[in-house]
């Protein structure tokens, strides 16, 4: 047990660093923040919450989902990781380290959106807690990535669709038909969904929340069954 | 006490047979000295060893334990240098040293220490993106040797690196081994295996085709011929027996003598002899 969190502890803090050293994943966390100022600047006349959710959701699809999946094709490629596990490091130390940096850096992001959009510092934990339920299905997509491609450039293959499947629906679901009915079944609709009820100080009972939470819930199961079975058969190192 | 064994050890990718009934042991302390061609089995046989790949069939040990029963305390007092080892390139030499000392918790004083061995003491702020090759090859040692390993696998530890520091990768080697580090050096570089191994063993199509102590094995293959250079230049040969040189000598009247040279094979010699193959 020493041993795993004395990897783990050590491992974290190495990908927290690295992170903000890699102009890639640094142009990733920056991207949501840069949107949302030149938004913000433009003024489009978007309420505050409005604008909030798009930057969360901007920095979900490209925070957990892109930046881990090519923070461990990084270390593929550049056979770092290969050097870890020959230095008695496991496969579930190197992801755990890996994606709590990850999420470390999507919630600081959250954070600076949160203030960017004026909001209240009483809301931040709800706020926060939302963001983590929803980083999680995309934490392990992330994680997916990462372990079924060899390189950074295979990341952008599959995070680059999987992230406009998750983003478009719900930004654009304002518009109705068949696009808030898909937008309905991602979680980062449910994400979102949950996020305004949290900032609104709304009731959290409700059909629309318990359906939003099983939405959640579902991509979270499906995506750790998922990510188990591609983790069993390729391993970390494959 | 044999450190690791391998018996019978078969494995093959697809239709390509890489390890064809692979059988060795080495010896607690010794250098042992792996040697093949490219494609002979030889990062095959250390990955097998690091259970990196797993046998199709046979037997491996290392510690005197079977590999797949082989717990992680083990796997700390194994140090590894392979072609696929890598450096946290945007980290400095003291940064990626911190890391891996940090891993097996040891104490920062250690990096100095092996920073200095392996004579990058006065890197240690350097980025390692911009270090040269051989300087990279030495800091991927430092992080391999800074645990004292019990045994350390070493692929090709000099290939393309200039002299001067083969010969302090060298230095180190033999200074690890004299402090009770078993070595276990796959190389096609012949002079390093005489230099370094006491014991070698050629590989072949996934098979040991020779093994032994070098100096053993030049007098195996020796051609049995002495070579006599006189001091006016003239070159003249003998059997290597006491009668033909005592002859040889008789037959001189009073012409000096530059050198004797007894027709001794070095290893690549041998190679080619046993295998009808040569190394590179």
């Amino acid at each position: 047990m020493k041993k795993h969190l004395r990897v783990l502890r050590t491992l974290f803090v190495k990908d927290i660093v690295d992170m903000f050293k890699n102009p890639n994943v640094l142009l990733m966390l920056a991207l949501p923040l840069i949107f949302i100022v030149i938004y913000q600047f433009v003024d489009l006349g978007m309420s505050p919450a409005y604008l909030l959710m798009l930057g969360v959701m901007m920095n979900l699809c490209l925070t957990p989902l892109s930046v881990l999946g090519m923070m461990i094709a990084e270390e593929k490629e550049k056979n770092t990781m290969r050097t870890l596990m020959l230095c008695n490091v496991t496969g579930g130390e190197f992801l755990a380290a890996k994606t709590l940096a990850v999420l470390a850096g999507t919630l600081l992001v959250d954070t600076v959106l949160f203030f960017l959009t004026g909001f209240s510092p009483a809301q931040l934990p709800v706020f926060l807690l939302v963001c983590t339920a929803g980083s999680i299905t995309m934490l392990l997509l992330g994680g997916l990535t990462g372990i079924v491609c060899r390189d950074q450039t295979s990341t952008g293959t599959i995070a680059g669709p999987l992230a406009l499947v998750f983003m478009l629906p719900t930004m654009f679901a304002g518009m109705g038909g068949v696009l808030q009915k898909v937008a309905s079944f991602v979680p980062t609709t449910a994400t979102a969904d949950l996020m305004f009820l949290g900032l609104g100080h709304q009731s959290w009972m409700g059909a629309n929340v318990l359906w939003d939470v099983a939405v959640l819930a579902a991509w979270t199961a499906g995506s750790a069954v998922l990510f188990a079975l591609a983790f069993r058969k390729k391993g970390v190192d494959n | 006490m044999d450190i690791l064994s391998m018996q019978n050890v078969s494995l093959s990718f697809g239709s390509a047979r890489a390890l064809d009934g692979l059988s060795f042991a080495v010896k607690e302390g010794e250098i042992f000295g792996f040697l093949g061609p490219s494609g002979a089995g030889k990062t095959t046989t250390i990955k097998l060893l690091t259970r990196q790949l797993r046998p199709g069939a046979g037997e491996i040990a290392v510690f005197g334990v079977p590999i797949a029963r082989l717990d992680s305390a083990a796997y700390e007092q194994i140090g590894i240098l392979s072609d696929n080892s890598g450096v946290y390139e945007r980290m400095t030499v003291y940064e990626n040293m911190k890391l891996f000392a940090d891993l097996r918790g040891l104490p920062a004083s250690r990096i100095g220490e092996v920073l200095e061995k392996v004579g990058l003491a006065d890197a240690g702020k350097r980025v390692a993106k911009k270090l040269s090759k051989g300087m990279r090859q030495r800091l991927i040692l430092a992080m391999a040797v800074l645990h004292r390993p019990r045994l350390l696998f070493l692929d090709e530890p000099t290939a393309a690196l200039d002299p001067a520091t083969t010969a302090a990768i060298h230095r180190l080697l033999r200074e690890m081994n004299d402090g009770g580090t078993t070595i276990f050096l796959t190389t096609h570089n012949m002079e390093e295996a005489d230099r370094l191994c006491a014991r070698v063993a050629f590989l072949n199509e996934g098979r040991i085709a020779e093994t032994g102590v070098p100096a053993q094995l030049k007098l195996k293959y020796a051609k049995d011929r002495v070579r006599v250079l006189l001091e006016d230049g003239e070159t003249l040969e003998c059997a290597r027996n006491p009668e033909a040189m005592g002859a040889l000598l008789a037959g001189l009247s009073g012409r000096g003598i530059a050198s004797v040279h007894s027709e001794e094979p070095d290893l690549e010699e041998i190679f080619l002899q046993v295998t009808g193959r040569n190394l590179v």
